[in-house]
């Protein structure tokens, strides 16, 4: 039994990192990049809720903030760089556009959101969102690692592998 | 008490106000007397001329070895169903007169390409755009050095600018044009094509040179844009660039929806200065109006637009600081812009994306205690500049970085079209607020800055500088912001037949939109020109001969904004 009490403790320690230090993907499309530099910045200052350390390679990282309008030039980039990322890994939508198109939606070269692509955890409404909805949207994330954790799930095993009706790249 | 009569000076004739414009339309005529089928003033400082197809370049020439009309400010079609009209626009920077010039050309409904001649071979700025329109419009310009797709993706086969296609890309008329996106587009990045000069290229030379893929995700690239570049050791021997990650096409969209409709997308065109570029678009469709906005309304824009120019450059010394690997820079930049985004919040409700100017006026007028707040910020963010220089221009890592490094010459920056702060840092006097004052910017004091050095820090410390002549605008403004109505009456919906084309002084040089309307509520045909597409093409043309480390921080210094490049 103090085995498997140990396992606990180390499965304790490793949702309490996940949860605590989400490490998102640099990588602003559009407008919303713009809000969510200003999320990092000192007013909201969101890396001291241990959320936004942002890196620059997919493989690093495990939370995409997919924020801006997504294009039929930038779909294939934005689906290798979800496929390069590690498992287990998150997907915030983030305003209008990668919701569902949102100003732009119906037009030749807009993506009418980006599920079309890749599997969402949290879409944030807004356009653009404000910093704070932004680490609203963080915040559930959070919630769900936690609620994965409790089910007795690991995040990544309960998650589709591939978006449907989606074929991957021969 | 009865005052004494006063003596009346006699009255001269009021001055022609259009006296230069037609003597340079005597000018023009008499020097080319068969080639224009029509050439007037149509107000001051801009000439409205139609010429023939056959002669086309030889005006060209003409209009830039002897006419003076040195700076290529854009080109576009306008899809009239049955033939295109090509405009292209022209600036003098010394003789200070815009020259709108049309070329019609017939095409037949379908979906093919329509020959015309280049004009690269006189204006080498027209390369970009003409690679633009082959893309949107499918014109083929014979004898152009480098012609491809330069926004959709290679595996796309229509021309979707055309009026035989709907918003989705889809054709009003199957007979007419091919279906239209591509199937495979979720998962097929598609071909890029390479530059014409490099697949002609000798064995020997592609033997010795290294391409270097940047992007489309990479954090020096200030969004989704690809970089090529051929290094020869060190040095980069040829660059390319790809873009149109973000084509959302606002011109599509502004002939599909109506003029009111279309008054939150400027903000979305450029997402670091939109209040900007709010007024390029409502300028325009003032003019074809014909209504003035009263004078309180005037200043309230006039102090909007160079709060949202500080806010624009201070984005622009966080993003070079950035790019040398300054954060602290990039800490304190987004700081002090904060404090604009506050104001904004005040004035129209939105941080970011404002939405505040109507045709006529703007929405609401400006709070109470606005004047207060807006002169506090002020004054932190001008004690901030002392700090920002501290570690900026007084840095020595940062100075051999940025001094001496890209420097460029007055007749490059005239001849590849730059425009902006970058023009003004080689030493060529060009201000849109200036030069064609619009709005009431004549009541204000201010200098336009100019540096005659052309390298990395002279761009750089153009912005400092203009944030400095800016805070000094905004409190004239304020201090003059007269009472009386801040809204016009003005038409939503029909707008009279014309065309109109605005110019505004936005943070990164001259921005326009070119209108034509039919009287109908959509527009025929929205141009929209960017400032930051034109100085793209500068620094990728600035680049050939650096070094690799250099090459980003000289794009870096054009300040690229990819909602504005892309459209």
């Amino acid at each position: 039994m103090a085995e498997l009490d140990d396992l606990r403790g180390v499965v304790t320690v490793v949702k309490w990192g996940r949860k605590n230090s989400l490490w998102p993907l640099a990588f602003g499309i559009a407008c919303c990049a713009i809000e969510l530099m200003q999320t990092g910045a000192s007013k909201t200052d969101a890396e001291r809720l241990g959320m936004l350390m942002q890196r620059a390679s997919p493989r690093q990282a495990d939370v995409m903030i997919v924020a801006g309008t997504v294009t039929k030039k930038m779909a294939p980039v934005v689906r290798r760089l979800y496929e390069q990322m590690t498992e287990p890994k998150f997907v915030v939508s983030m305003g209008a556009c990668a919701t569902s198109g949102g100003p732009f939606r119906d037009l030749y070269d807009v993506v009418d959101g980006v599920d079309d692509m890749i599997p969402v955890d949290v879409y944030v409404p807004g356009c653009p969102p404000r910093p704070e909805a932004l680490v609203y949207g963080l915040t559930r994330i959070q919630e769900m690692i936690d609620s994965y954790y409790q089910a007795g799930l690991t995040p990544g095993g309960a998650k589709p592998e591939t978006a449907e009706g989606v074929q991957t790249t021969a | 008490m009865a005052s004494k009569p006063q003596l009346k000076p006699p009255v001269a004739p009021p001055p022609d106000p259009l006296q230069a414009e037609k003597e340079m339309v005597r000018a023009l005529l008499g020097a080319l007397p068969n080639d224009f089928m029509s050439l007037k003033p149509a107000r001051r400082r801009r000439l409205v001329g139609q010429c023939l197809p056959a002669t086309f370049l030889h005006v060209l020439a003409f209009l830039r070895n002897e006419a003076g009309f040195d700076h290529f400010n854009y080109m576009t079609a306008v899809d009239l169903r049955s033939s295109f009209d090509l405009v292209y626009n022209f600036w003098s920077i010394q003789k200070h007169m815009e020259l709108l010039l049309k070329v019609n050309i017939p095409h037949s409904q379908k979906d093919e390409l329509v020959p015309f001649s280049t004009s690269t071979g006189v204006y080498p700025a027209a390369e970009w755009f003409e690679r633009e329109v082959y893309d949107l419009f499918g014109i083929d310009f014979t004898g152009h050095p480098d012609q491809r797709r330069i926004l959709l993706r290679e595996d796309w086969k229509t021309h979707p600018l055309r009026k035989i296609y709907d918003r989705r890309g889809s054709p009003i008329n199957p007979a007419l044009g091919a279906a239209g996106p591509p199937a495979l587009w979720r998962t097929n990045e598609g071909k890029i094509a390479l530059p014409k000069k490099w697949l002609e290229e000798d064995p020997d030379v592609s033997e010795s040179v290294l391409t270097v893929n940047f992007g489309p995700h990479h954090p020096s690239t200030h969004g989704p844009l690809m970089v090529r570049l051929r290094l020869n050791g060190e040095m980069v021997y040829d660059a390319d660039i790809v873009m149109g990650y973000l084509h959302r096409n606002h011109e599509k969209l502004g002939e599909n929806n109506t003029w009111i409709q279309m008054l939150p997308y400027p903000d979305r065109t450029n997402y670091v200065s939109p209040i900007n570029w709010e007024w390029a678009y409502v300028r325009a469709v003032e003019e074809l109006e014909g209504i003035e906005p009263p004078q309180r309304a005037e200043y309230i824009r006039v102090i909007m637009a160079e709060l949202d120019r500080i806010q624009s450059h201070l984005m622009f010394l966080a993003t070079s600081g950035d790019t040398v690997g300054q954060l602290t820079g990039f800490v304190w930049g987004l700081r002090d812009r904060e404090l604009i985004l506050d104001l904004n919040e005040m004035v129209a409700g939105a941080r970011m994306l404002p939405n505040y100017f109507r045709f006529g006026g703007v929405n609401r007028d400006l709070p109470k205690g606005f004047s207060e707040r807006a002169n506090n910020a002020l004054n932190l963010i001008e004690s901030h500049l002392a700090e920002f220089s501290a570690i900026y221009e007084r840095n020595p890592v940062f100075l051999g970085r940025f001094k001496g490094v890209g420097v460029l010459s007055p007749q490059n920056a005239i001849d590849w079209g730059a425009v902006g702060p970058g023009l003004r840092a080689s030493g060529v006097q060009f201000d849109v607020r200036r030069d064609d004052p619009y709005s009431v910017y004549d009541h204000f004091d201010f200098d336009v800055v100019v540096s005659n050095d052309g390298d990395n820090l002279a761009r750089f410390m153009m912005r400092v500088e203009e944030i400095k002549q800016s805070i000094s605008i905004v409190r004239q403004a304020l201090h003059g912001l007269p009472s009386g109505p801040y809204q016009a009456k003005a038409s939503l919906l029909s707008i009279p037949p014309g065309e109109s084309s605005s110019r505004i002084e936005t943070p990164r040089g001259e921005g326009s939109y070119f209108l034509v309307s039919d009287g109908s509520p959509r527009a025929v045909r929205m141009k929209i020109k960017s400032a930051a597409f034109i100085n793209l093409y500068v620094a990728k043309r600035q680049m050939v001969g650096e070094k690799l480390q250099d090459a980003l921080v000289i794009l870096g210094t054009w300040d690229p904004v990819l909602g504005e490049i892309d459209r």
